[in-house]
Order: structure tokens, then C-alpha cells, then sequence
């Protein structure tokens, strides 16, 4: 019961003062990690193991391995390329899982719940209690280009400029050259490209922003780079734009409108 | 003679082999917006997540729902279609007899869901081709859960009929072939027709209190029921039997070891005859600790029935493995039963292949070998053989 009430409290805390964890480690509570312990073991053990080693019993029956947390290393972040994940962003993770993966959303397990998790699951790497980590520089998905056919086919320019295709194809469906050698993740598990143009392979990309900061962050222990030195902060919206447009069918593959492409005939 | 045993014999087989249990659900893929895998190692074969889901009254463990199915968006049905092919061979003594089935396809529906906070259902109808063309359908079982009576799935209420939990449940399994001492069969008779009959292995009327206690090592598992212990027949004399099991597991490396016990004591009051009868048995199942991909799992199994003076013994098990080579793609299984009733010895081995064309949509290939040493009706030793090869088709939606 005691317990119940500090999580009840530390997590009032947290919506009211936004997470913690940017500028310093977090130095939760004893019962909070206690909580965490005990819906990790019972919820995510199964898969992520008792550890956090990603090497639970279902991860050699699944194909998309569970994350080993132990290394400290995160694909999908809101910080800069090499940083720790901020806690939102795994609060995130854990409230809306990954497409195409075994990892659902536990956006049904109670925000004390969610919480206990972060805090809990930051415990298996010294990443997270390492000051030298901090602060994280947290990317801000600021100037945002509205979606329009101008802005797709800027973004289809650069697609084809910066070699894009040469992983996930000419028509972003995942078979580029170099993605038919196969590629490995940091911990050796083998990485299928995602078919761009069906949502359902793709692990998160709701919104234009959630890939803008793919692009501005790079995926951490994957092949796919952070971008943010190389392109412009206009031309990664404009990129964002094209393979939200891709995703959800907006567009054709070559970037053309429905409309351009009618205009041509 | 030796054809009546035939026939006995084939139908025995054939009961226990093409018996359509299986259960895979891709209704909660479809809500939950995941794959198969997540809960399955490959349909209908649950994993450990897959376990606490189902424990957890159909939903996310850790979570309690509260949205009923009517306010969701999913309609709350799926279904399976399957499709078989059968090749048998059965000797007797110099009598040889082989016989190719393309049996029609059958299907199961489901529904299942949350009617509201701790409240949930489940309930399966099995479609099969009638004999003589034609299709019959049989709700096979369907029951309300009250769900996390106390939180994290540590108890749970369910109502109507359902499968026992058993330590291998017969709706899971990844092979065809029915486990022998799970279908072994008390019953009743009335001028020598049966009147009644139990088997661990066929769903049963009553109530159950069970749950999953994650706190208990690394998961304790545990289910009491009262049930009629007629199949889901019409009960014949309102006695109540109680079925107790307990498991527990630890974890090696995260690889589970589980083991546990089962008892089960029923009376069946037929016309004519009654029956007291139990079963005991205890069971292992352990996992390789370094890849996780090899399953070995074991079953013993006692049964007693006392009819009058007259009593019957059963004793027998199985003992089988699990190679799970291709994540989400190839998954092998293998089995041995035994069972020894009285004179009569019963010996069954099982192989199979299967492949995922898609999560949902796979191909299993299946070879059983049975022999069964008995005594004729002059008490001669009679021995029958039999092989079959099925290739089956499933396909989830």
C-alpha cells in the first residue's frame, strides 16, 4: 500500500514537472524500482528476460528480437545520435510498442505501472547512472513544412540523392541493392528493411515528426544513420514528408501526385 | 472377428488423430495490432507471454480492461479453416489395408473479449464435415470469466464449459495425434451401451478457480474445479467431481523448468452402474537454458475406475520435444505415448514438420506410428499396427 502511494506521488510528480532524467540521473525512489521489478518480471520477463538481456524464452521464437537493455542503446529516441533515450521516450516505447514486432501497446497498464517500468528498466545498463552522460541533448521537432505535393517531390529529390533507395529501394519498398546482402543490428540480429509503402512494417512513423527525428537521430545499434549533419533541417522535413506520403499512399512512389501523374497523360 | 477389431481400432485412431482442437486466436493479433508470434511459438502452441495473456482473461498482462467488446471497433470473431490429407495403413496378423482421405475442409470459429472491467468470455463452435455430406456444427466450449479477482491474474473465476487446464492442453498442441492417457475414458454402461463417459481430454461443465501467481519463484500456476465430469454431456447424476492442479516453474538463464501435479476425483451414477474414478499425475517440462529453441516436455498419468468389485487400471504417459528451428518460419515436434490398460499395451509415436507460408497461414506434416498389443474375446494375443502420414493446411483469419 505504502508503495502504491509513493508510485501514486512520483508519478503525479512527473506529469506536473515533465519526466526527469535530461539533465542528471534519475534517483527514483526504492519502492518505485521495487514496482518496476515486479510488472517487469511478470509482464516484460517473458520476452526481454529476467535481466533485460533481450534474451527471454519468446526471443527465439520471435524474429524481431526484444531490446537488450543492459547495453543502453535505443532505436527509437528523441535525443541526439549516440545519447541516452530521455524517459518520455521510453515511457513512449512501452505505451505504444513497435509495429511488426511482438511488442504491443501497454498503453492499458496504469501510468504508475508505465512509470515503475522506466525507472526500473534504466537500471540494467550504468549508462543511465553515468553523470558523463548527461545532460542529453534532446532534438526538437521545431519548424515543421507543411505536407503538400511540392514538399513530397523535394523530398523524393533528396530521397534519391542521398542514396536512400540503396537500402530501402527505388520504390522505398525495402529491396535496394544493398539491402539484398541483409543486414545485422549492434547485437547481431539480422534487420529486415521495412516495405515504406506499408504502414504495417513500419515500427513507428504515426506522424511526420516521428520521422523527422528518425532522420535528425539516427537509429541507435542499427545501419541507419542520424542525417542531421548532412542535410538541412528544411530538407529532412522535406524527406519526412515524402515517406510519411509513401507510408500512408499519399503519394507514388516517384513522388508524383495522383494529379501530376493524370496531367501527363 | 479380426475386421470388428479393425474397425475398432481405425476408429480409435482416427478419433484420437484428426480430432480438430486446436486453438490459435487471431482476433486478439487483429485487436492488439501484433502478430501471432507474440503470444504463440507457432499456432496454436502458446508461449510464455502467451500463457500470462490467456491466464489474464484474454488481455495484456499487467492490464485490466474495461471496454466491452460492442464499444470496440473489432468485431470480436475469427476463424480457422483447415484442410487435410490422410494416408493409413493398418496390419493385423497377414491383413493389410491402406486408404487415402482428402477429408473436406472443416473450420473452428471464436469469439472471445472483454464484456467489462474483470469480466471476459471465451467460446469456440467446431464446423467438421458430417459423414453421409454436409457439415455439423458444436459449440465446443464457452464460458464468462471474472478476471483478476486478485490483481496480476493471482485468481480468476470461470463459468460454463471449458477445457481443464491441463500441463500440455490438448487445444494446444502442435500435433494431431491425441495425447493416449488424456483420451482414456471412464465411463458408464447400460445394457452394454456406454451411458456416460469422462476424459481429461474433453471439455467439461462447471466452475473453476484459477490463476498465475508471478510472485511465487519465477510463476506458479494453479487451477481447482468442480465440474459434472460427463464431456459436456447431460450430467446423469449431479455429483460434482474436483479436479486440482498445481505447477510451478523456475527459471534457468530464462528458460523455463516446470513442473507439477495433477488429481482428479469423479463419480458417475449411470442406471446401472456406478463409477468412482480418479487420475494422479505429475508432469516436467524443461527448456534448453542456451538457445531456448529445444522444449522437452513429460507426462505421467494413473488413472482408477471401480465399478462394483470390479477395478481398472490405467497407467501410461508421454514423453515429447519441441525444436523451434526458424523463428516464425519452421518448428519440428516429436512424441512417444504409452499406456497400459489391464493386458492391453498401447504404443504411439508421433513426428511432424511444420511451415509458415505467413503467420497465419501454414502447412504441417505428420507421421504417426501406433501399436496396440490386446487379447481377443478367446483370449489369443492379437497385435495391431498402424501408420498414417497427414498433410494438413491452416489457415487463420
Amino acid at each position: 500500500m505504502k508503495a502504491k502511494i509513493l508510485a501514486t506521488i512520483a508519478c503525479i510528480g512527473l506529469f506536473i514537472y515533465g519526466f526527469t532524467g535530461i539533465d542528471q540521473p534519475s534517483n527514483p525512489p526504492k519502492e518505485v524500482l521495487e514496482h518496476g521489478k515486479k510488472v517487469f518480471n511478470y509482464v516484460c520477463a517473458p520476452c526481454h528476460g529476467k535481466d533485460g538481456k533481450g534474451d527471454g524464452v519468446v526471443s527465439s521464437t520471435i524474429f524481431v528480437k526484444p531490446r537488450d537493455f543492459t547495453s543502453g542503446i535505443f532505436k527509437f529516441r528523441s535525443t541526439e545520435s549516440g545519447n541516452l533515450p530521455t524517459d518520455a521516450d521510453l515511457y513512449e516505447s512501452i505505451s505504444l510498442g513497435f509495429h511488426n514486432t511482438a511488442m504491443p501497446s501497454f498503453s492499458q497498464l496504469t501510468p504508475e505501472d508505465r512509470y515503475a517500468l522506466v525507472e526500473y528498466i534504466k537500471t540494467f545498463s550504468e549508462r543511465f547512472s553515468n553523470p558523463k552522460e548527461y545532460p542529453l541533448n534532446v532534438v526538437m521537432p521545431t519548424g515543421a513544412i507543411p505536407l503538400s505535393p511540392e514538399s513530397i517531390a523535394k523530398g523524393r529529390e533528396i530521397y534519391l540523392r542521398m542514396k536512400c533507395w540503396e537500402c530501402h529501394g527505388v520504390s522505398g519498398k525495402g529491396d535496394g541493392p544493398a539491402a539484398q546482402r541483409g543486414f545485422k543490428d549492434d547485437w547481431g540480429n539480422k534487420i529486415l528493411i521495412p516495405d515504406l509503402t506499408n504502414p504495417n512494417e513500419v515500427k513507428r512513423a504515426s506522424t511526420v515528426e516521428d520521422i523527422y527525428l528518425v532522420f535528425t537521430t539516427g537509429l541507435n545499434g542499427s545501419p541507419m544513420p542520424s542525417y542531421k549533419d548532412v542535410l538541412t533541417d528544411e530538407e529532412r522535413w522535406h524527406l519526412a514528408n515524402y515517406i510519411y506520403a509513401l507510408i500512408h499512399g499519399i503519394a507514388l512512389y516517384d513522388g508524383k501526385t495522383i494529379e501530376e501523374l493524370k496531367s501527363e497523360q | 472377428m479380426r475386421e470388428k477389431f479393425f474397425k475398432a481400432f481405425t476408429l480409435l485412431f482416427a478419433v484420437i488423430s484428426l480430432t480438430s482442437y486446436v486453438y490459435s486466436i487471431p482476433l486478439f493479433a487483429r485487436k492488439y495490432n501484433r502478430s501471432c508470434f507474440t503470444c504463440h511459438t507457432t499456432p496454436p502452441m502458446l508461449n510464455e507471454f502467451g500463457r500470462r495473456f490467456q491466464s489474464n482473461g484474454y488481455q495484456l498482462p499487467g492490464t485490466v480492461e474495461s471496454t466491452p467488446i460492442w464499444m470496440s471497433n473489432q468485431l470480436p470473431f475469427a476463424a480457422m479453416l483447415h484442410s487435410t490429407f490422410t494416408w493409413t495403413k493398418e496390419e493385423m496378423g497377414t491383413e493389410k489395408k491402406s486408404t487415402f482421405t482428402f477429408a473436406r475442409t472443416g473450420a473452428d470459429i471464436f469469439t472471445a473479449g472483454t464484456l467489462g472491467k474483470h469480466l471476459s468470455y471465451f467460446a469456440a463452435v467446431v464446423v467438421d464435415p458430417a459423414e453421409g455430406g454436409g457439415y455439423e456444427a458444436a459449440v465446443e466450449v464457452a464460458h464468462v470469466i471474472y478476471n483478476n479477482i486478485l490483481p496480476m491474474s493471482n485468481l480468476n473465476l470461470k463459468f460454463g464449459s471449458f477445457r481443464l487446464d491441463l500441463p500440455y492442453p490438448v487445444n494446444l498442441a502442435l500435433s494431431e495425434a491425441g495425447y493416449l492417457v488424456y483420451e482414456y475414458a471412464s465411463e458408464v454402461k447400460a445394457n452394454g451401451q456406454v451411458e456416460a463417459e469422462f476424459s481429461l481430454a474433453e471439455p467439461q461443465l462447471g466452475v473453476s478457480a484459477y490463476g498465475f501467481l508471478p510472485q511465487v519463484l519465477d510463476g506458479l500456476r494453479y487451477e481447482i474445479a468442480l465440474v459434472n465430469g460427463t464431456n459436456v454431456n447431460e450430467d446423469i447424476d449431479n455429483t460434482p467431481d474436483l479436479y486440482f492442479r498445481v505447477n510451478q516453474s523456475i527459471w534457468i538463464n530464462n528458460a523455463p523448468f516446470r513442473a507439477g501435479i495433477l488429481y482428479y476425483l469423479g463419480t458417475m451414477k449411470g442406471s446401472q452402474q456406478e463409477n468412482k474414478f480418479n487420475r494422479f499425475g505429475f508432469d516436467a517440462e524443461v527448456y534448453d537454458p542456451w538457445t531456448k529453441k529445444v522444449n522437452v516436455f513429460f507426462q505421467y498419468l494413473t488413472a482408477t475406475d471401480k465399478i462394483g468389485d470390479e477395478e481398472r487400471k490405467m497407467n501410461g504417459g508421454f514423453i515429447g520435444a519441441n525444436v523451434f528451428i526458424l523463428p516464425e518460419k519452421v518448428a519440428g515436434f516429436t512424441r512417444y505415448d504409452f499406456m497400459k490398460v489391464g493386458d492391453e499395451k498401447t504404443n504411439q509415436i508421433t513426428i511432424g514438420l511444420r511451415y509458415h507460408f505467413a503467420p497465419n497461414v501454414f502447412l504441417t506434416g505428420e507421421y504417426s506410428w501406433m501399436k496396440q498389443d490386446t487379447k481377443s474375446e478367446m483370449g489369443m494375443p492379437m497385435t495391431m499396427k498402424m501408420q498414417m502420414f497427414m498433410l494438413m493446411t491452416h489457415f487463420l483469419f
